[in-house]
């Protein structure tokens, strides 16, 4: 549960007792039951000014990242409304916030006349937080976080548009957004480390010291563009109404991940040591990072159409085609520093990693060029028919013609350190990469509603995905010679579903669905069976979401919703299993790689026992597990996995009650509980995660003049996280003031 | 600098509990007023869609073409169901002739797709989720309440469902020289966007999340390994996930590596 949430959007959740109860007894108003004039009616037009403070103990970074704000605190213009009818049918709107501290912006206007035009323009940014934690060792609480904990992105857009719409004339639309994503956030890709106090368990005698797990933070520096202009002309001639636009976009992003490996650590030279250490037996500190640039220009152009032919049958149809490029530049420097000599004696290798003798390629490269060609198709046809009043049936049809190529070079870095004389070895190879991509995808979808019985609505859909395709590729080659892969999908997704209204007091819903999906693969590699890559990836999932509202008394209102799904996933064969090999194991043959479950029981009471109080109370009960290699590994297999289980169950509790005639005050208390933490698989990471957040906040609202209105909150937050050793716990006490003034 | 968190004794709860029902109880027996939340429409009243459509009209009129409108039911209980099951009763926005203050806006809060939507609230509460409940995004940058698929793209839609989370994450959007194949049935595949309890809104944090599709029979079942790409995984998942440095790294897919690595 986040601070800004528990202080900024409080009035939200009591909203929704209104709405709950308006969605059940439908008929019934929403006259407040009150002799008194209500004194916080929202104004049309008002500016907030707001001020929080955090003073948190433990962990900043994870209360930053968990509740979305500065861990100082915040301050500024949290909200600003304004609108007015001017002259000559002229109608201004405007609203923003500038938030100082969580660096959350917004400025936006509007200025229209009705059957002229509008301008709207505007720039919004906010900022996401990250903790920058990597993984944890129970066994001897090994624990290697960034140095800077504190990231964060900001994300911002620009936009400006201009619409014509006089009556009678084609509707003119030009639009231009610049959005941008900049900052450092954290990443999974974790790094290795020797600490981890756990003892060699693999047959690579070349590593004396402990194995080697990967727990290290990295994290990643962002600095992506994207730019679009769009051109839209739209008219009705008769009871056709055709759009056309032209969409120009650009993206220019160039990331870097940072890899740390090994940190600290330094091999020692002499004794036993190898003449050469590759790659695979390196222990020492290795620092580097991926730097990727994308440049990509992309040209769209899209017709749609849609015409009424009577009053029942409405027809549409839509073309789209697009044209992109895009290049490709990029690196991954690894520098590391292996001991020569002496133990004394190290020497620097600037690059580092290998390819060519046998190491995971890429691990080192640079000078990476390359770029991508794809064009794009799309054609879409449909009717809507109102058969009778009370059955609808939705038809279309959807063709995909897919075409992409690309192709980069680059150089592999390989240098051998020849450790006893310190003398460097550049083994160092150019290869390039390509692959073409063709789809050519058919989508038939078909959907029915039924209103014919009386406080019942049913209904029903189902679409299919057929895709034949290729897939070619050339992977480390100095010829480009593509190799052939024969790619085809089948999805289908089927749901059906009704809705009972049989009074006021009772809303009940169901929905059940199926998906059945099929991918093969099928590459010819040459022409020896053993050479051929041939697969079928299947998964069947099916699920079943209830929902009931039930107004049990004039003043409490529940609803329920239940939401199931359990799916299997299976790896097949194409046609006869290939056989490896190898004897180890047997390629292809029908397996299933999953087995999943999942529940998910919510519950909302919206109680108003006496007409200055409301409550209300929120429940989530998840029950989540997939089960792919364990146990059926069997034997040292079942050390280092373990089903993958997402319990959890949070809540929340609302109270509102009025203190004096213009004085409200609100409770609110949220909890969050996952218990999944595993850690006796002590040879390899922990599964699952276990985390415990608790807060409570209290608020008075007070009208202090007509258009005057003041907030104070006070809150309480704490957090324990079990997946992180503790290492991420935090508590904090926050307080928050506003002022709104309508005008 | 960690320290060590402090929590609260009992004696707060105690306190702060008897405070709270101290001032209820007063509140009830001297107050006649009603407390409803804002937004508030004082005295509001439903008016049905068509009085909607008086003013948009090509809202009220996709509306019928929506994933929403297959809820509506006939007959004089579901006489609210439409355009003011979440926006709230419109009878005093009509009146006024419009206004942000006299309509519930759920493009500002995600309060109004909870009521139906409740489990969403208990994923978007989870640590890591999309920032909605803190107001820097709504359900309807992803969502079309108004018309068409309430998830946007996909089926006989001229876009796809991708194309929904690329319009943000533009760096997994690709063309890539290797593609992960998983991302032609979807980020939904490995990700959450609504939250999960793993970092990254990732449906599983573990190995599970790739063995569930590549997985591969072993030569004897129960012989301790862990087949995936025609090699036995065991000993490198003692490592960490697959996703870890110097292994698959680029999930989303990959310029220079096929079993993609960046």
């Amino acid at each position: 549960m986040n601070t800004q949430m528990i202080l900024r959007s409080s009035s939200g959740l009591a909203a929704s007792t209104l709405l709950a109860l308006t969605s059940v007894h439908a008929a019934d108003t929403a006259k407040p039951a009150s002799s008194e004039k209500d004194p916080f009616a929202p104004a049309e037009n008002y500016i907030t000014i707001s001020g929080q403070y955090n003073g948190v103990s433990g962990d900043e970074a994870a209360f930053q990242a968990k509740n979305w704000t500065a861990k100082n605190g915040f301050g500024g213009i949290e909200d600003f409304r304004f609108g007015k009818s001017l002259k000559h049918d002229f109608e201004i709107k405007a609203d923003g916030h500038a938030l100082v501290g969580n660096a959350d912006y917004l400025a936006h206007i509007n200025v229209s006349k009705n059957e002229f035009g509008s301008v709207d323009a505007g720039y919004s940014r906010f900022r996401t937080y990250y903790d920058g934690i990597g993984g944890f060792f129970p066994s001897n609480k090994a624990w290697f976080p960034l140095v800077n904990q504190d990231l964060h992105v900001d994300r911002s857009k620009l936009w400006a548009q201009a619409s014509l719409t006089l009556p009678n004339l084609p509707t003119l639309t030009v639009r231009y957004t610049h959005e941008t994503r900049d900052g450092t956030k954290d990443s999974t890709i974790w790094g290795d480390t020797s600490n981890t106090g756990i003892p060699i368990s693999s047959v690579n005698a070349n590593n004396p010291v402990a194995a080697n797990r990967k727990i290290i933070a990295s994290y990643i520096d962002l600095d992506e563009k994207r730019q679009t202009l769009e051109g839209t002309i739209k008219h009705t001639f008769g009871k056709t109404t055709v759009q056309g636009s032209v969409i120009g976009e650009t993206i220019d992003n160039v990331d870097t991940r940072y890899l740390n490996k090994y940190p600290g650590e330094a091999r020692p030279a002499g004794g036993a040591a190898p003449a050469f250490w590759l790659w695979s037996q390196g222990s020492n500190a290795i620092n580097g990072y991926h730097t990727q640039g994308v440049k990509t220009n992309a040209l769209t152009f899209l017709v749609k159409a849609e015409t009424v032919l009577s009053d029942d049958i409405t027809a549409f149809a839509g073309v789209s085609y697009q044209h992109s490029t895009t290049d490709f530049t990029g690196s991954r420097p690894l520098t590391t520093s292996i001991a020569v000599g002496t133990i004394a004696s190290y020497s620097v290798v600037q690059q580092y990693g290998g390819y060519a003798t046998g190491g995971r390629a890429p691990g080192s490269y640079q000078d990476f060029t390359g770029g991508s060609r794809s064009k794009r198709l799309t054609a879409n046809v449909g009717v809507d028919v109102k058969v009778v009043d009370t059955l609808f049936i939705e038809t279309a049809l959807k063709v995909e013609d897919l075409y992409t190529q690309s192709d980069d070079a680059l150089t592999y870095n390989q240098y051998l350190v020849n450790q006893t004389t310190g003398v460097v070895t550049n083994n160092s190879l150019g290869y390039s990469n390509a692959s073409k991509i063709t789809e050519l995808a058919w989508i038939p979808e078909l959907s029915v509603r039924y209103t014919g019985m009386k406080d019942v609505s049913m209904y029903g859909s189902a679409d299919y995905r057929h895709v034949p395709g290729t897939e070619n590729t050339a992977y480390r080659t100095s010829t480009n010679l593509l190799t052939n892969a024969d790619v085809t999908e089948n999805h289908g997704n089927y749901t059906v579903g009704a809705n009972w209204i049989p009074n006021s007091n009772f809303t009940g819903r169901i929905e059940t669905f199926y998906k059945n999906h099929r991918n093969s693969f099928n590459a010819n590699v040459s022409t020896a069976p053993t050479d051929k890559s041939q697969f079928i990836l299947g998964s069947r999932y099916s699920g079943t979401r209830l929902s009931a509202t039930v107004k049990i008394l004039p003043t409490l209102t529940s609803t329920t919703r239940y939401v199931y799904q359990a799916g299997k996933m299976d790896l097949g064969a194409v046609g006869t299993p290939v056989v490896a090999a190898t004897s180890s194991f047997t390629r292809y043959a029908s397996y299933e790689t999953a087995d999943s479950i999942s529940r998910q029981i919510s519950e909302t009471i919206d109680w108003t026992p006496v007409k200055q109080v409301y409550l209300q109370a929120n429940l989530n009960i998840a029950f989540d597990t997939m089960q792919t290699a364990y146990p059926k590994a069997g034997g040292r297999g079942n050390d280092v996995i373990r089903n993958a289980d997402n319990n959890y169950w949070n809540a929340s509790l609302l109270i509102g009650f009025v203190v004096d005639k213009v004085t409200n005050a609100e409770f609110q208390y949220t909890h969050y509980r996952a218990d999944n933490f595993k850690s006796e698989t002590w040879i390899t990471q922990p599964y699952g995660a276990g985390a415990k957040n608790y807060t409570a906040t209290v608020a008075v609202k007070r009208k202090l003049t007509d258009k005057l209105l003041a907030e104070l909150k006070v809150g309480y937050l704490s957090s324990r996280n079990d997946t992180s050793g503790g290492n991420t716990d935090y508590t904090a006490r926050v307080a928050y003031v506003s002022l709104q003034q309508a005008f | 600098m960690i320290t060590k968190p402090r929590s609260w004794s009992k004696n707060t709860f105690l306190f702060g509990g008897v405070s709270l029902w101290a001032v209820l109880l007063i509140s009830c027996t001297m107050v006649d007023r009603a407390i409803v939340a804002p937004p508030h429409i004082a005295g509001a009243s439903f008016v049905g869609d068509k009085e909607c459509a008086q003013c948009h009209e090509e809202t009220v009129k996709g509306f019928e073409h929506s994933t929403h409108a297959k809820l509506k039911v006939q007959g004089e209980n579901a006489k609210g169901l439409g355009c003011e099951s979440c926006h709230g009763p419109g009878s005093t926005h009509v009146q006024a002739g419009g206004g942000m203050g006299s309509i519930v806006n759920p493009g500002k809060s995600p309060e109004a797709c909870f009521q139906c939507h409740l489990d969403k609230r208990g994923e978007f509460s989870l640590p890591n989720s999309h920032p909605v409940m803190s107001g820097k995004m709504t359900c309807t940058e992803c969502h079309d309440p108004h018309k068409g698929k309430a998830i946007k793209g996909g089926a006989g839609h001229l876009t796809s469902e991708k194309e929904t989370c690329t319009e943000c994450h533009t760096a997994q959007k690709g063309p890539f020289v290797f593609e992960h194949n998983a991302m032609r049935e979807g980020c939904t595949t490995c990700h959450n966007p609504h939250g999960t309890v793993n970092q990254k809104m990732l449906v599983q944090r573990d190995s599970n999340l790739c063995l569930k599709c590549h997985l591969q029979h072993p030569a004897v079942d129960g012989n301790a390994t862990i087949i995936a790409g025609g090699e036995d995984h065991r000993t490198r998942m003692q490592n960490g996930t697959c996703w870890v440095s110097g292994c698959h790294e680029a999930v989303h897919g990959s310029n220079v590596s096929k079993p993609l690595r960046y």
